[in-house]
């Protein structure tokens, strides 16, 4: 017992957290690991949900579900595990929210599809370790990607920089460089396939 | 791939620092650069983003979630929650029994009173003698029996706790026979009478239409025998439960009274006594020395409580012990006619074995009549004591 307490004032993984939480079922184990990420937590639900009151709500069914979740699956990577519960409860709150006041245009928006898009796109794909591959392919991209793609990966610029430099809004070079990102990869994996 | 395990992943921390502005543009490019590689970085970033753009200070919410987290994970405290319930509800239980056993005492139909078990002393009351009372000694009186005007203005210094309520109709004169029979002696010995309140109203009290109406009660306690004024005597309203206390000339005021309610009036070593409220808006209530207390069937405990009190005796009964002193100061006085006249208040202490000891000049008497006093009781003789210690009393002399 006192070496339980004591170690806990040592830093614990998460991994550790689980795994007590897996042997002893003890909420307090669960509590403490949940509260080191609910702030992630919190702001996940609050860029889907967009409410406050819906945030907070999600924060505490979330931790619900994570009591019996964390029981039933062999999690080894705790954060981006409770991301993907935090991102799909969401979801599924956006889907049911959308059933009761019938409203489509949350599901036909571009956010919406861009995140659900997102969802299937797990594999991190590097551009610097393709470096010297890259080819003509960055040479097909649309102007606007090009330039941010150049401007953000080759000099290391900010998206604050790049929207001074180029007069691009912030939020649109955000959204250059995640579809030149994307076409990039496309572009290079037509050329390995073809 | 080997890479990519060097990616260190932005803290919140550092990702609200990105938020609030406050981090260089080498900085600011690293978490970019995080946030378009991983999902979850991302998604915290723009939801940091958001709330800052909806001024919901997330922190404070995170905290506050926290909070209640905690509260939900704190399994411990289901075992001590109940264990502090159960103690706070037997110290309930616990002070409303002390109450209720308190009322009890204090109600009239319970034969003996509380205080009168602690202070009385049976054998003294049974002769009482008017001008050598022999109170306890956390009991002082108001010593000279000037023979007082029964009823003067009572004075409105007296404070009342009282709610209006009417009366259960009911409710009617169920004082004990001998509360009863000490009103008319009360009466019988004063020579200007005193009006007694169960007698019928005569003709200068106030009479009141209805029962519903509530009064001023006034009165005035005295000692039905002696007819001395009796302050400090608790003047209790029945059911309301409130009381006030006679001033020092024995007068009292109860403000929003009405018929047929009853109040009692008590007094250490004297009987108390039961009234029902009538027509008359004037009253005096007689109390005579609680003599009837040792007829009473007592129940072993308190027999026992009370044997221990008993005060030792003169050597002669009371009424020839008294008729002694009194000869011997009058031939004191005779023998020393030029002594200043007085009384003595003479406190002493009686012995187990019967001795007299310890005297004390109590009233601050001429020396030579204490002395006198002193001299006249040791020649008295040893009084009977049934007591295991000392008992401490006092007399009054009067050389006069």
């Amino acid at each position: 017992m006192f070496l339980k307490l004591f170690r806990r004032k040592e830093t614990q993984t998460d991994a550790d957290f689980v795994s007590e939480y897996r042997r002893t079922g003890d909420l307090a184990d669960l509590g403490e690991l949940y509260q080191r990420h609910i702030d992630m937590v919190f702001a996940v639900s609050f860029k889907y949900l967009r409410d406050e009151d819906d945030a907070k709500d999600a924060v505490m069914q979330i931790f619900e579900q994570l009591v019996e979740d964390l029981k039933k699956h062999e999690v080894h990577h705790f954060k981006s595990w409770l991301h993907t519960l935090t991102r799909n409860y969401c979801l599924i709150q956006l889907r049911n929210k959308r059933m009761i006041i019938g409203d489509e245009s949350i599901f036909e928006s571009e956010s919406y599809e861009s995140f659900v898009a997102d969802t299937t796109e797990n594999e991190v794909w590097e551009v610097e370790s393709r470096w010297n591959d890259l080819g003509d392919c960055l040479e097909n991209l649309a102007l606007e990607q090009r330039k941010s793609v150049e401007l953000f990966y080759y000099q290391k610029l900010c998206y604050q920089q790049i929207a001074e430099q180029t007069g691009y809004a912030i939020q649109k070079v955000k959204s250059y460089l995640q579809n030149g990102k994307r076409n990039l990869k496309l572009c290079m994996e037509g050329k390995q396939h073809g | 791939m080997a890479r990519q395990k060097k990616q260190i992943q932005p803290s919140v921390e550092q990702l609200q620092k990105y938020v609030a502005g406050e981090m260089s543009f080498e900085e600011q490019h690293e978490i970019e650069k995080a946030a378009l590689q991983n999902q979850q970085v991302d998604d915290t970033l723009e939801g940091l983003l958001l709330l800052k753009k909806a001024h919901i200070d997330s922190e404070a919410v995170a905290n506050e979630l926290r909070k209640v987290v905690r509260q939900r994970t704190r399994k411990n405290d289901f075992k001590i929650i109940p264990f502090y319930y159960v103690s706070a509800a037997a110290v309930v239980v616990a002070i409303g029994l002390g109450w209720w056993w308190t009322l009890r005492l204090n109600e009239p139909q319970n034969a003996i009173k509380y205080e009168e078990i602690a202070t009385t002393s049976p054998e003294s009351k049974a002769q009482p003698i008017p001008q050598t009372s022999t109170p306890p000694e956390e009991f002082v009186r108001v010593p000279p029996p000037t023979h007082s005007k029964p009823i003067t203005k009572p004075k409105l210094s007296t404070k009342v706790l009282s709610k209006q309520e009417n009366i259960a109709a009911h409710q009617s004169l169920s004082s004990e026979p001998d509360d009863l029979a000490a009103l008319p002696q009360a009466t019988s010995a004063t020579e200007k009478p005193p009006r007694i309140a169960s007698a019928a109203a005569p003709a200068q009290s106030r009479l009141l239409p209805e029962e519903s109406v509530s009064f001023t009660l006034k009165g005035n306690i005295i000692d039905a025998e002696t007819q001395e004024k009796i302050p400090g005597a608790t003047i209790r309203v029945e059911v309301e439960d409130t009381s006030v206390k006679s001033d020092p000339q024995g007068n009292f005021v109860l403000p929003h009274v009405q018929r047929r309610q009853k109040i009692e009036v008590s007094f250490p070593d004297f009987e108390s006594q039961q009234y029902v409220v009538g027509d008359t808006g004037e009253i005096t209530i007689g109390l005579s020395k609680s003599n009837s207390l040792a007829k009473r069937p007592l129940p072993a405990a308190r027999a026992q409580a009370m044997q221990r009190l008993q005060e030792p005796i003169p050597p002669k009964p009371w009424k020839e012990y008294k008729a002694d002193l009194k000869k011997a100061t009058e031939t004191f006085i005779q023998q020393n006619p030029q002594i200043e006249r007085g009384k003595v208040l003479v406190g002493f202490m009686v012995e187990n074995d019967g001795k007299l000891s310890r005297f004390e000049n109590l009233n601050q008497a001429d020396a030579r009549l204490f002395e006198e006093a002193v001299r006249i009781m040791e020649a008295g003789g040893k009084w009977k004591s049934t007591l295991t210690f000392s008992y401490k009393m006092q007399i009054e002399i009067d050389f006069d």
